[in-house]
C-alpha cells in the first residue's frame, strides 16, 4: 500500500497506455516531402485494389442499409488459447444474458450491444459490439478484419476481447468505462484520431488511422446492485436519463462522436479520450441515481474510483501470506522454441492456494548482470486456479527476451488490491516464493 | 530484488513498483521544502509523472535511477517555484489530471513529516547514499550491494557506517 494509491494507479494506467499505444511515440518515423508525396503516382495494382475496396465498402454499405451484413469467421481470442475454467479470466458463469441494445445513432442497421457476466475465476466481464439477428458480433471494418465488411461473431468464451475486473465480496461487478472514439466496426484495429494527433498527425509504421468519420463515443459498464438510472448529456446538449439494469447496474449509451478539444502540444491526450473506473468519470455522464433515492452527480476525473462513490460495493479482504508460509522450491530453464522465441520452463509444488481473482503466482524474469543489457523485467502471472499442495509446471513464451547469459528467476504470490479496475489487479512485488537462476543461450 | 533501472525498463507494474519504491522519499523531500502536505503529494505526482515521460531515456550508465529521479524532483520544484504554482506540464502531456487529496491522504503524507530522515539521506553524498539506501530501504544484503556498486562487501559496510554516522549527526543537530 502506498501512500498516494491513487497515484500509483493513474501511474501504471498510464505506462499501459504508453506502452500499448504510444510505442512509437519517441522516435515516430519521419514524414515524407509533400512534394514527392503530391507527385507520386499510383501503381496500376493499387488503383485496382483501391477500386476493390471501394466496391466492397459500398457493398456493405448496402448489406447494412438491410441488415444483413454477410457472416465472416467468428472472433478468436487474441491469445489463440481455448478459455477454460480454472484459466485465464474463466468462462461464463451459468447461462449468459442477451446483450443490452441500443439503437445506432447514426442511423446505421445494426445496433450496439453490451453483453455483461461473471466467469468461473470470479471476474465480471462487459463485451461491446454490433447486434445482428440476435448476435454479438465485430464488423470488418475501419481496418478489422482486413476490412471484409462481413459481420463476425463475438462468443462470450473470447474473453480477452472483454473488459473484466475482479468482483467484489458479494459478487458484484464495477466498471465504467468512457470511449470518444469507438469505430464502428465496435473494435480498435486502427488508430483513432486523439493520438493520431498526439503523434503529431504521423501514424507508426504497420498502423492504420481510423477513419474520422463514422465514429461513435461510448460509455457502458456495471454500476452495481444499487443503482437505478444514469442521466447523460446529449450532442444538442439535451439531457437523457435511461433506467440501468436491475440486479448489476448495466448500462449502454451510444452517441455521435464526441468532439474532443484536442490538446496543443504534441505528445498529449485528449482529456475525454478514453476514461476506465470503478464509477463514471466522463463529463459526459451527467449522474447516476440509486434506489435509496439518492443521486451522484458525476465530476470529470481520469482517477481509477471515478466520479462518484461506488454505491453497494462490498470491500475485498484477502490475507496476505507470510513468505514461510508460501517459500517452497522451484526448477527453472530456459529453451530454445521452434518459431525462434525462447520458452521458460518452471515447476514447484504449491504451499498455498491461488484461486480465482483474489491471488496469483506470478514469475518475475530479469538479467542477472550486465549494465549493457537493458532488457527490463518481465512479468508473468499464471492466470490459473492452483490448489494448495498442488505441483505446478508452466511453459512461458518469452517473445521479449533479448539478452543472453544467465538470468534470475523470482516466484511469487499477489493478491487482488481492493477495488482494482485495471485488469487482474494484482499488488507488487507479492511475497517471495522461491528463486532460481537459468542461462539463455542464443 | 530488482534494481531501478530494470523497473523502468519494465513493464507497467514495474515503473508501479518503482513508484512504491521511491514514493516516501520524493513526498519526504518535497515536504521539508514546501512544509505542506498537499502541495508534497502534487509536486510528487508531477516528479512521477515527468520519470514516466522519459523513463525510456534514463540510461543506467550515466547514474543510478535514484539520483535521476531526485534530479526531476528538483528541476520539478525550481520550475515550480519559479513560476509561483506547481507546474503540471509532464501530467497533462500523460493525460493525468489534477491529484485530488481526501483527509486519509493528506494524513498518510504529514505522517512523513516526522520521518525526516528519508529526506536527509538524499543529502548523503551518492555513494553513501546508494550504500544506506539499498541496505536500509531496500533491505538488501551487503553481497548483494557489493555486486550492485561493483565494490567489495567491506567497502560497503563502510559506506553504510559513514552515512548512518552523517545521518545521526545532521538529524541530531537539527539539520534535517
Amino acid at each position: 500500500m502506498t501512500r498516494l494509491p491513487d497515484l500509483r494507479h493513474e501511474l501504471v494506467a498510464a505506462a499501459a497506455r504508453l506502452d500499448e499505444e504510444g510505442a512509437g511515440l519517441a522516435a515516430p518515423p519521419p514524414p515524407s516531402p509533400p512534394s514527392r508525396r503530391r507527385g507520386r503516382r499510383l501503381p496500376a495494382a493499387r488503383v485496382l485494389a483501391l477500386a476493390l475496396l471501394a466496391a466492397l465498402a459500398l457493398a456493405a454499405i448496402g448489406a447494412a442499409a438491410t441488415g444483413l451484413l454477410g457472416s465472416g469467421s467468428d472472433v478468436q481470442p487474441r491469445s489463440g488459447k481455448a478459455p477454460t475454467p480454472k484459466t485465464g479470466f474463466g468462462v461464463p458463469v451459468g447461462t449468459v444474458a442477451p446483450p443490452i441494445v441500443v439503437d445506432d445513432p447514426d442511423g446505421g442497421a445494426l445496433k450496439w450491444g453490451l453483453r455483461t457476466f461473471t466467469t468461473t475465476r470470479g471476474y465480471a466481464c462487459l463485451q461491446l459490439g454490433r447486434v445482428q439477428g440476435g448476435k454479438l458480433g465485430l464488423i470488418g471494418r475501419d481496418g478489422a478484419f482486413e476490412d471484409d465488411g462481413l459481420f463476425h461473431a463475438l462468443g462470450p468464451q473470447v474473453l480477452d476481447r472483454a473488459g473484466c475486473a475482479p468482483l467484489d465480496a458479494h459478487a458484484h461487478g464495477f466498471l465504467a468505462i468512457h470511449d470518444a472514439e469507438m469505430p464502428a466496426s465496435a473494435m480498435h484495429d486502427c488508430m483513432v484520431p486523439s493520438w493520431v494527433h498526439a503523434f503529431g498527425g504521423r501514424v507508426p509504421p504497420k498502423t492504420k488511422a481510423c477513419p474520422t468519420r463514422g465514429m461513435r463515443s461510448v460509455d457502458y459498464g456495471l454500476l452495481g446492485p444499487r443503482a437505478k438510472s444514469i442521466t447523460y448529456t446529449l450532442p444538442d446538449g439535451g439531457r437523457r436519463t435511461v433506467p440501468v439494469a436491475p440486479g448489476s447496474g448495466a448500462f449502454l449509451i451510444v452517441t455521435p462522436r464526441e468532439r474532443l478539444t484536442l490538446p496543443k502540444r504534441r505528445g498529449m491526450i485528449a482529456r475525454n479520450a478514453y476514461i476506465i473506473g470503478r464509477t463514471p468519470g466522463a463529463d459526459r455522464i451527467v449522474s447516476v441515481a440509486y434506489d435509496d433515492g439518492t443521486t451522484c452527480t458525476v465530476r470529470h476525473t481520469m482517477q481509477p474510483r471515478g466520479g462518484c462513490p461506488a454505491k453497494g460495493y462490498a470491500p475485498v479482504k484477502v490475507r496476505v501470506p507470510t513468505r514461510a508460509e508460501v517459500r517452497t522450491p522451484m526448477t527453472a530453464r530456459i529453451e530454445r522454441a521452434p518459431e525462434g522465441n525462447f520458452v521458460l520452463h518452471v515447476a514447484f509444488r504449491a504451499r498455498v492456494a491461488a484461486e480465482k481473482s483474489r491471488a496469483t503466482y506470478t514469475v518475475m524474469l530479469r538479467p542477472t548482470r550486465g549494465r549493457h543489457c537493458h532488457q527490463g523485467i518481465i512479468g508473468h502471472d499464471l492466470e490459473r486456479d492452483v490448489a494448495a499442495g498442488q505441483r505446478v509446471g508452466a511453459a512461458i513464451k518469452m517473445s521479449r527476451i533479448s539478452c543472453r547469459g544467465r538470468y534470475r528467476i523470482d516466484l511469487v504470490y499477489r493478491v487482488v488490491e481492493d477495488g482494482s479496475v485495471f485488469g487482474t489487479g494484482f499488488v507488487y512485488p507479492g511475497t517471495p516464493v522461491a528463486s532460481a537462476t537459468a542461462r539463455l543461450v542464443k | 530484488m530488482p534494481d531501478d533501472a530494470e523497473l523502468l525498463a519494465g513493464d507497467a507494474e514495474a515503473f508501479g513498483v518503482f513508484y512504491a519504491r521511491h514514493e516516501d522519499a520524493v513526498l519526504a523531500f518535497f515536504l521539508r521544502r514546501v512544509r505542506r502536505a498537499d502541495l508534497a503529494a502534487d509536486l510528487t505526482a508531477e516528479t512521477f509523472a515527468a520519470a514516466l515521460g522519459s523513463r525510456r531515456a534514463h540510461d543506467p550508465s550515466r547514474g543510478e535511477a535514484r539520483g535521476w529521479l531526485f534530479g526531476i524532483a528538483r528541476n520539478v520544484l525550481s520550475g515550480s517555484l519559479r513560476r509561483g504554482r506547481v507546474e503540471d506540464d509532464a501530467r497533462r502531456r500523460l493525460g493525468l489530471e489534477r491529484l485530488v487529496l481526501d483527509d486519509a491522504a493528506l494524513a498518510r503524507v504529514e505522517e512523513l513529516a516526522g520521518a525526516p530522515a528519508l529526506a536527509a539521506l538524499e543529502e548523503l553524498p551518492p555513494d553513501q547514499r546508494a550504500a544506506v539506501a539499498g541496505r536500509v530501504v531496500d533491505e538488501r544484503s551487503y553481497e548483494e550491494l557489493a555486486a550492485a556498486l561493483r565494490c567489495s562487501e567491506s567497502v560497503v559496510r563502510q559506506r553504510v557506517s559513514r552515512g548512518l554516522r552523517t545521518l545521526r549527526s545532521r538529524l541530531e543537530g537539527g539539520r534535517a
